[in-house]
C-alpha cells in the first residue's frame, strides 16, 4: 500500500500537534500534583480554612486533574477534527 | 446488557435501556435500604440483616453475570468493543477502587494524616498520564491485552513473554490483597469464619468473569460502582451534618479541621497524655533491659509464670484463672531468637505510642521533622518529603501500567470515546478520592470529641465491639490508672477505621451494612477485572499467540475460563495465608508496574526507534533495580535509604532505569520495524 505525500504530511502534523499536548498537559500536571505538595510546609495560608499545601493534596489537585483529563480530551477531539478537514481539502 | 449487546446497529436506543437498567439499580438500592431499616426498626436480629446485605449485591452481580454470559471471543476478551464511554468510565472506576481504597485510604490519612494524601495524589494524578500518553493509542491499536500491545509493536517473542509475566504476577499480588478484603468484611458482618467468608466472596467473582468474561465483568462493575459510590457517601454525608449542619463534605472539611487542630493542641499539653507517654516509654525502656541478654530474661519469665501458676494451684483458684496462668506460660516466646524478634517488635510498638498524640502526626501538619529545626531534624523533613513525592510518582506511573485498568481501555466502540472514558472514569473516582480526607477528618474529630478524656466504663460500645473482634484493630489499655481514656491508649488500626465509621458515628446498624457491602463491592469489581486480566494474558498472549497460533476461539475462552477458576483458587489459598495490611500488600504492586509496563508503553508509542531489544532490556533493568531496593532495604535501617525513601516507592528508581535502558539498548542494537504500527496507532480515527 503506498501512502499518498499529503497524507503522510497531514498524519505528521496530527502526531505533533498530539505530542504537543501532551507534553504541555504534562507540565500543567507537575504544577498540580507536585510542586503544591513540594512546598506544602511553607504555604501556610489557608483555602477554605484549609492549609493551602493540604488542601490541595486533598482536594485541589484531584479536582484539576480532572479538568487536565477533560482539556487533553477536547484538545484532540479538535486536533482529529482539523486533521479530518485537512484531508478533504487535500482531496484524500 | 443483554443479546442488545452485540447489536451496535441500534446505539440511541440501546443507551436509552441503559440507563434505564442503571436508574434501576439505584432506586432499587434505595428501596432496598429503606425496607432494611424498617426491617431494623420492627427489631429484626442484626445477623438477619447482615446476611441479606451480603447476599442481596452478591445475587445482583450474579445475574447480571449470568444474563451476560457468552463464548464468544471478542465479547468475552473486549466486551464486544461496545461500551459507551460513561460507562466504561463507570467501569473503570469500580475496576479501580479496589478495598485498598474503600477501606484503606481513609483511615491511612486518620492515622498518617498529611503522609496519607500521597495515594490520593497518587491515585487520582495517575489517570492523567493514562490519558495523555496510553489510553488512546491503546484503543488505536485494537489488540486484546498489553502484552499483546507489546508483542505486536515491538515483534517478536521476549517483549511479550516479559509483558505476560509481569502483568500476570502483579495482578495476582494485587488480587490477594481483594480477597483478603472480602475475607474480612464478609466474617465481620456475618460471623462466619475468614476462611468461609473468602469462599462466599469468592463465589460471586467467579459467576461474573466465568460465564460472561469482560462483557458480564463490565456491566457488574457498573453497578457495583454505583453500590460502593452511595456506601462510601453515606456516611460522610451523616458525618458532616451532623457535625455542622452542612451536609456537603467539602464545606465541612476546614471549621472541622480547625477544630481537631485545636484540640490536638490542647492535647499536646495535657499532662495527662504526658503520664500515658511516660509510661509507654518506661515499657520501651524495660525491652531495652530485656533484648540485652535475652536469654536470662526469657528463663526469668517461664519461672515467673511457673511460681504464678503453682501459687495459684497452692491457693485453690478457679479453673479459670489457672487456664489463664497456663496460657500465659504457653504463649512465652519459644527460644531465645523469637523472643528477640518478639520484644524488638514490642519496644518498637511501645516507643512509637511514646510519641505526642498517640504516635499520630498532627492532621494538618505537612511532613515530619522541621526545615528550620537542628540537624536531625531538618533530615527528617527532607526525607519524609522526597519520601511522599516518590511514594505520589510510583502511584501515578503505576497506574497508567496497571493491566487491569489498561485491558478496559480496549472496550470502547472507537478512540474517541476511549479519551472521553478517561475523563469519566476520573471524575467517578474523584468524587470519593476527595472524600476521604474528609471522613478522616470528622472520623478524628468524633474520636477527640466524644472518646478522648471518657471513663473507661462509659466507652461507646463500638470500641468494645471492635477490640472483640481483633485487639489488633482496637485496643484500649488505661496505662496510667486514672479511669479516662487518653488519646495515647486507643489504638486503632488504619483499616477497620471506614467499616467502623457508622458505628462511631452513632448511625444505623443498616449505614455499617451498606458501608461493608460497599466494601465488597470495591474488592469484587477488581478482583474480577484483575483475574480476568491474568486469566487473558494466559490464554491469549501465551497459549494462541505462543503456543498454538492455530487454537479454536472456544478453545481460546474455554482455556481462559479454567486458567481464571486455578488463579482465584490460588489467591484465595496465598489471602488465608498471610494477612498483612492492605495498603501494604498494593504499594509494591505499582512500583513494579510503573517501572516495567508504563515505560515499554509510552516509548513504544513515542519513540519509533525503540525497538524490542530495548523494550525488553527496559522492563528487565526497571524490574531489577525496583526489587532490589525493595527486598535489600527492607528491614534496613532509615539510613540506608536513598534520600529516606521507603522500600515500596523502589519504583522511583526503577523508572527511569527502565527509560534509559530502552533508549541506550534500542540506540545500540539496529533498528527493527515496528514503524507501520506506530504510524497506525498515531494516526487518528477515519470517522
Amino acid at each position: 500500500m503506498t501512502i499518498p505525500p499529503e497524507s503522510r504530511r497531514a498524519d505528521a502534523r496530527h502526531w505533533r500537534g498530539a505530542r504537543r499536548i501532551a507534553f504541555g498537559l504534562t507540565a500543567l500536571w507537575v504544577l498540580v500534583g507536585f510542586v503544591p505538595a513540594f512546598f506544602a510546609r511553607e504555604l501556610q495560608f489557608t483555602v477554605f480554612g484549609v492549609p493551602f499545601g493540604v488542601w490541595m493534596a486533598a482536594q485541589g489537585a484531584p479536582i484539576l486533574f480532572v479538568v487536565l483529563v477533560w482539556a487533553n480530551e477536547r484538545r484532540l477531539d479538535r486536533l482529529d477534527r482539523e486533521h479530518r478537514e485537512q484531508r478533504e481539502r487535500d482531496g484524500l | 446488557m443483554g443479546s442488545e449487546a452485540t447489536a451496535p446497529s441500534d446505539p440511541s436506543g440501546r443507551r436509552t435501556r441503559l440507563r434505564r437498567r442503571y436508574s434501576l439499580v439505584l432506586v432499587g438500592l434505595a428501596a432496598f435500604l429503606g425496607v432494611m431499616f424498617a426491617l431494623e426498626r420492627a427489631g429484626a436480629p442484626h445477623t438477619l440483616i447482615a446476611v441479606i446485605f451480603l447476599l442481596a449485591p452478591v445475587v445482583l452481580y450474579a445475574s447480571i453475570g449470568l444474563a451476560c454470559r457468552t463464548s464468544d471471543s471478542a465479547q468475552y476478551f473486549v466486551a464486544g468493543r461496545n461500551v459507551p464511554a460513561v460507562y466504561n468510565g463507570m467501569a473503570i472506576a469500580a475496576d479501580w477502587m479496589s478495598v485498598a481504597t474503600f477501606m484503606g485510604l481513609a483511615g491511612l490519612l486518620y492515622v498518617n494524616g498529611f503522609a496519607g494524601l500521597a495515594y490520593v495524589l497518587g491515585w487520582t494524578g495517575g489517570f492523567c498520564l493514562v490519558a495523555f500518553y496510553v489510553a488512546p493509542y491503546l484503543r488505536k491499536s485494537r489488540q486484546f491485552t498489553i502484552p499483546d500491545f507489546l508483542g505486536e509493536r515491538y515483534g517478536g517473542r521476549l517483549p511479550r513473554l516479559v509483558g505476560l509475566i509481569v502483568a500476570a504476577s502483579c495482578s495476582l499480588m494485587y488480587v490477594v490483597a481483594q480477597i483478603y478484603g472480602v475475607g474480612l468484611i464478609t466474617s465481620r458482618l456475618t460471623g462466619l469464619s475468614f476462611e468461609l467468608g473468602i469462599f462466599v466472596g469468592l463465589g460471586g467473582v467467579l459467576v461474573c468473569s466465568f460465564l460472561g468474561g469482560m462483557r458480564a465483568v463490565t456491566w457488574t462493575q457498573v453497578a457495583q460502582y454505583l453500590i460502593l459510590v452511595v456506601a462510601f457517601l453515606v456516611p460522610v454525608v451523616w458525618l458532616a451534618y451532623k457535625q455542622t449542619g452542612n451536609p456537603l463534605p467539602q464545606a465541612a472539611l476546614g471549621p472541622q479541621l480547625q477544630k481537631v487542630t485545636e484540640r490536638e493542641r490542647a492535647l499536646l499539653d495535657d499532662d495527662r497524655e504526658r503520664q500515658v507517654a511516660a509510661a509507654f516509654q518506661a515499657e520501651a525502656d524495660r525491652y531495652a533491659v530485656r533484648l540485652q541478654n535475652v536469654e536470662a530474661a526469657l528463663a526469668e519469665d517461664r519461672a515467673a509464670a511457673q511460681r504464678e501458676l503453682e501459687r495459684l494451684r497452692r491457693a485453690g483458684a478457679s479453673p479459670a484463672e489457672v487456664r489463664a496462668a497456663q496460657r500465659a506460660l504457653q504463649n512465652l516466646p519459644v527460644d531465645a531468637a523469637s523472643a528477640r524478634e518478639a520484644w524488638t517488635r514490642a519496644r518498637a510498638t511501645a516507643l512509637d505510642r511514646a510519641r505526642p498524640l498517640g504516635g499520630m502526626p498532627p492532621q494538618a501538619l505537612a511532613y515530619a521533622g522541621d526545615p528550620r529545626g537542628d540537624a536531625a531534624q531538618a533530615e527528617a523533613f527532607a526525607h519524609s518529603r522526597w519520601d511522599f513525592l516518590a511514594l505520589v510518582f510510583c502511584l501515578m506511573a503505576g497506574t497508567a501500567g496497571m493491566p487491569h485498568i489498561l485491558a478496559r481501555f480496549y472496550t470502547t466502540p472507537t478512540v474517541v470515546e476511549a479519551r472521553r472514558s478517561v475523563t469519566w472514569a476520573l471524575l467517578f473516582i474523584v468524587v470519593l478520592y476527595i472524600c476521604a480526607p474528609v471522613l478522616a477528618v470528622l472520623l478524628k474529630f468524633e474520636v477527640l470529641n466524644s472518646v478522648v478524656g471518657v471513663r473507661i466504663d462509659d466507652l461507646p460500645r463500638w470500641i468494645g465491639d471492635w477490640s472483640r473482634v481483633d485487639p489488633g484493630l482496637v485496643s484500649v489499655v488505661d496505662i496510667n490508672r486514672d479511669g479516662r481514656l487518653q488519646l495515647g491508649e486507643l489504638r486503632i488500626g488504619g483499616d477497620v477505621l471506614v467499616l467502623a465509621a457508622p458505628e462511631i458515628g452513632g448511625m444505623p446498624f443498616v449505614i455499617s451494612c451498606l458501608v461493608a457491602a460497599g466494601g465488597l463491592a470495591a474488592a469484587l469489581s477488581t478482583a474480577d477485572g484483575l483475574l480476568l486480566t491474568i486469566a487473558n494474558a494466559l490464554s491469549h498472549d501465551l497459549y494462541f499467540r505462543m503456543i498454538d497460533e492455530n487454537a479454536p476461539v472456544t478453545r481460546r475462552v474455554a482455556l481462559s475460563k479454567v486458567i481464571l477458576l486455578l488463579f482465584a483458587l490460588a489467591a484465595a489459598w496465598i489471602a488465608i495465608q498471610k494477612p498483612a495490611a492492605i495498603l501494604l500488600l498494593v504499594t509494591p504492586v505499582f512500583s513494579v508496574a510503573a517501572a516495567t509496563i508504563f515505560p515499554a508503553l509510552v516509548m513504544g508509542i513515542f519513540w519509533q526507534r525503540a525497538n524490542r531489544w530495548g523494550a525488553t532490556a527496559g522492563m528487565a533493568v526497571g524490574l531489577a533495580v525496583t526489587l532490589y531496593y525493595m527486598l535489600s532495604r527492607q528491614a534496613a535501617p532509615v539510613a540506608d535509604l536513598w534520600f529516606g525513601i521507603q522500600p515500596t516507592s523502589a519504583g522511583v528508581f526503577g523508572v527511569p532505569a527502565a527509560f534509559a535502558a530502552i533508549a541506550v539498548v534500542s540506540l545500540l542494537t539496529r533498528p527493527a520495524g515496528g514503524g507501520d504500527f506506530v504510524d497506525a496507532v498515531r494516526r487518528p480515527d477515519e470517522a
